[in-house]
């Protein structure tokens, strides 16, 4: 059985109400985007809109999976656990986003929001189902599916890096890269994560983020506008460490 | 956005990058036992009958599924090409990684003169196992032919000291 958190709430327009595709903020970059107006309705239709408030859980590893998930605001942390018993956190998603991949009808990977997040739901069965009759849809699925597995892609090669300075910039170049794709501003970046977040993610120690920060902070590399925001201030250098140079 | 899904050969530089498509599928896999299990596949030497690790990516370079291939000699199909630990994640649009599968394996069989394809289907083997199950039905429609006589039989792990080799085993 699907162990959807118990705060998830669905949200299911009111009358009057204009529905929550109408003022998709992601639809023009999501999966729906190259649908046309009766090919979205066929989607809608089975879609239900769903709100998690912040640090509440999506989906869990090995819960049955029921639904696949289009991630429309907020911020979402997906980890596995690790046979010791320790969490791995293997990526961070955004908006346009679209999560729930699944092993022998289970989800491959735990999903949890780190803020208030809406996302869209979608049974599972029933959009493969529609995706037989929708190839633009699938082709478009494909595009950008699985996002838990480009994440985590993502996570090995930068696991690769050597230093914890080319890792943590490295996180920032990515994030500012996603929220290019989203057509917002490659600076300042966004971190809904916090640092221990982050440094779990990158397998560092949360002191070594802090300090890695710090130091780019006192190069002029980067400007900590508060916690949760990071201005790029020298993205071509930054480009460079990166890469190793 | 371009959807085109390309196969390639592995370099050593995608096996860290592929791990956690295996590992989705092979909950409790190392990254050091998916290594050395690639390793070998991606090592060339000189002599052996063609065989390999390839990946299926998107256009941004996402590994989306692998396969081991390589070619042997089989008694009643003659020079085969065979494939084995395929992986295709369970998402949406799964069939298009599996067309992109079969079309590098016939590629793969023509390049390397084989008379047929064996393919050992993902998945556990055990009935309802829904892996082989749902690459089944596309597999046939590909033309291939379901032949369900595979067995196996998960063996005790043995201490070093009690694995008696061939030559050792007399039977009176």
């Amino acid at each position: 059985m699907a162990r959807f958190s118990v705060a998830a709430q669905t949200s299911r327009p009111a009358a009057g109400k204009p529905h929550p595709c109408d003022v998709c903020e992601v639809r023009d970059y999501s999966a729906c985007a190259p649908l046309d107006a009766e090919e979205q309705k066929r989607l809608v239709a089975i879609m239900t809109p769903i709100e998690v408030p912040a640090h509440k859980p999506i989906f869990e590893e090995s819960a049955t999976a029921d639904h696949v998930f289009n991630v429309t605001s907020g911020a979402v942390k997906i980890f596995k656990l690790l046979p010791d018993g320790r969490r791995q956190i293997t990526g961070f998603l955004f908006p346009g986003d679209f999560l729930g991949l699944t092993h022998n009808d289970s989800y491959a990977y735990s999903a949890e929001a780190l803020t208030a997040t809406k996302l869209c739901r979608f049974p599972r069965r029933k959009l493969e189902a529609l995706l037989q009759e929708l190839p633009k849809l699938e082709q478009r699925l494909l595009g950008i599916a699985s996002h838990e597995l480009a994440a985590a892609q993502d996570q090995m090669m930068l696991l690769g890096r050597k230093s914890a300075r080319e890792r943590v910039v490295s996180l920032l170049l990515m994030l500012s890269n996603a929220a290019v794709r989203r057509g917002q501003a490659a600076s300042p970046v966004a971190l809904p994560m916090n640092r221990n977040d982050i440094a779990d993610y990158l397998g560092l120690t949360m002191e070594t983020v802090s300090r890695v920060l710090t130091q780019l902070k006192t190069k002029g590399l980067i400007q900590l506008l508060d916690e949760k925001q990071v201005r790029l201030a020298k993205p071509e250098a930054l480009r460079e460490i990166a890469t190793g140079f | 956005m371009d959807q085109t899904l390309v196969t390639r050969l592995f370099d050593r530089g995608m096996i860290e990058q592929a791990f956690p498509l295996v590992s989705a599928r092979t909950p409790g896999l190392t990254l050091d036992r998916w290594t050395r299990f690639a390793l070998p596949h991606v090592t060339p030497r000189a002599g052996e009958p063609p065989r390999g690790l390839m990946a299926v990516q998107n256009h941004a370079g996402y590994i989306l599924g692998l396969f081991v291939f390589g070619v042997r000699d089989d008694l009643d199909e003659g020079r085969v090409l065979w494939i084995e630990n395929v992986v295709v994640p369970d998402m949406p649009g799964r069939d298009m990684i599996w067309a992109a599968v079969v079309d590098s394996v016939d590629r793969l069989a023509t390049m390397n003169g084989c008379r047929a394809i064996l393919a050992d289907l993902p998945g556990d083997r055990d009935p309802g196992d829904e892996g082989a199950a749902w690459a089944a039905p596309f597999l046939k429609r590909c033309g291939y032919v379901l032949k369900a006589n595979r067995a196996l039989k998960r063996l005790r792990p043995q201490p070093v000291s009690a694995v008696v080799s061939p030559a050792m085993h007399t039977s009176r």
